[in-house]
């Protein structure tokens, strides 16, 4: 039982470990620029032309007995793109950052409402939910350092983790381990060849046609999905995870093209330390300009007698 | 950087880990609760056949052809995975359902009547139809005498 509470008084430290409220700041900004990107060029419009008797809308959506029309849903992208811009140029921050991510709730809901369960939103719209709940102070220029920022911060990138943990486990969970030892994926690159629009088909057979590559393949998914949480535990391992997600899903949409972007969008926001790698490169662009003015340094090698008597017997 | 001293309310604490708590709740439970999801992404395992609905547009001589619904305006699109609701609706919501199909179709120059669903099985590495079974036949302007097949 102790032990238990140890690890739950962990995992509570955890996410209340103090983080930089720049960062913080960094994260929400590149979250909202992302918000405004998909709300504005995904085909939301497009959702209109749902057939009344083929709509199926997700549980919040059902007060709709038809989708809205087509101009409806112009405005809420023109709302939900100014309030991601908005968000960016500091104007009411924290509301727009709101109203951008129920605007994409509600588009992205839209497009769920065709019968499918439709994932390519649901990564950025469940990560963003904590950082609603972030502090309205929070700014770009700030130096504080606290829990406060820490928490929604690290509440997020425990959803960005636990999503891809949940579709390793449901690989398993469903196909068991033959999953990954049986001919699964080499019968799913088959099948890319013929059905899906992806990029690649013949490529898609040149894998398919390899066993060996196919177990791989298949093999570095689940360690990559099943070790999405270890990135939390491990802050060097952090970086690996968007590298790793980027290689992951560009192979998704090139073989069978499915469109990810926004589950690698949302690694690299959560899982990179932009204010440090700001910091760096403004570190790096004050120091060659520092050089670039003061006159180089000349090295006059000392004699070689003086050298001598510097050395140690 | 002193790091702030003002503690985190507990409610937003405690909120956030219950937020964490149905989410995992929803992917260990395998429901959909969209956006809440339990992610099953590719996770079945495919074998040499799999079943499929294969809808067929009947055209006026009687032939058949496929429609593919990767193709269809982007509204229509994936909305064939509602057919694996047509045992529970009625003759006439299938009929409706088949008539947004039919008219889309006709608008890129195919001639349909009417439409066949069968549940076919298809061979993984050709994509080439093994057996099919014919389950519905929808449309307003289907023959009088069919409908749901045994």
């Amino acid at each position: 039982m102790s032990r238990v509470r140890t690890w739950v008084h962990r995992a509570d430290r955890w996410f209340i470990a103090p983080e930089p409220e720049r960062r913080l700041a960094i994260v929400l900004t590149l979250f909202s620029v992302a918000l405004a990107i998909r709300i504005a060029l995904s085909p939301f419009a497009s959702m209109a032309e749902i057939p009344a008797i083929q709509f199926d809308p997700p549980i919040f959506l059902l007060w709709l007995s038809s989708p809205p029309p087509v101009w409806a849903i112009v405005v809420l992208q023109a709302i939900g793109v100014a309030a991601g811009l908005c968000f960016a140029a500091r104007q009411r921050p924290h509301a727009a950052f709101v109203v951008a991510w129920l605007a994409l709730l509600l588009l992205a809901g839209l497009r769920a409402s065709r019968g499918k369960i439709m994932h390519p939103d649901t990564m950025i719209l469940l990560a963003c939910v904590p950082l609603l709940f972030a502090p309205r102070d929070t700014r770009r220029s700030g130096s504080r350092v606290g829990a406060r920022y820490g928490l929604p911060l690290r509440t997020s990138m425990a959803v960005v983790a636990i999503i891809y943990f949940l579709t390793g486990y449901q690989k398993l969970a469903t196909s068991g381990i033959a999953w990954v030892t049986s001919d699964n994926l080499r019968w799913v690159m088959y099948r890319a060849t013929n059905i899906y629009s992806g990029h690649a088909p013949g490529v898609a057979r040149w894998v398919a046609d390899r066993a060996w590559l196919c177990t791989l393949i298949a093999l570095s998914t689940i360690l990559f999905e099943c070790g999405a949480p270890l990135t939390l535990a491990f802050r060097r391992l952090r970086p690996l995870l968007p590298i790793a997600a980027t290689g992951f899903h560009t192979m998704i949409w090139f073989f069978y093209g499915l469109d990810y972007s926004m589950w690698i969008a949302s690694t690299w926001i959560l899982f990179i330390e932009w204010d440090t790698v700001v910091d760096r490169l403004r570190r790096r662009v004050v120091r060659s300009r520092i050089t670039a003015f003061v006159p180089p340094v000349v090295h006059v090698r000392p004699p070689e007698s003086r050298l001598r008597c510097c050395r140690r017997a | 950087m002193a790091a702030e001293q003002i503690r985190v309310s507990r409610s937003l604490r405690r909120g956030l880990l219950a937020y964490l708590a149905v989410l995992l709740a929803v992917g260990f439970t395998s429901s959909e609760l969209w956006p809440l999801s339990s992610f099953h992404l590719f996770s079945g395992r495919q074998h040499e056949f799999r079943r499929a609905y294969a809808v067929q547009a009947v055209l006026p001589d009687g032939s058949e052809q496929g429609i593919s619904f990767n193709t269809l305006p982007v509204g229509l699109r994936h909305t064939q995975r509602q057919i694996s609701d047509f045992a529970e609706w009625s003759q006439s919501r299938r009929d409706e359902s088949c008539d947004e199909w039919i008219e889309a179709i006709r608008a890129e120059g195919t001639p349909a009547r009417f439409i066949r669903i069968y549940w076919a099985k298809y061979e993984m590495k050709t994509s080439r139809r093994v057996t099919a079974a014919l389950r519905y036949v929808c449309g307003s302007d289907r023959p009088p005498e069919s409908s749901e097949p045994a």
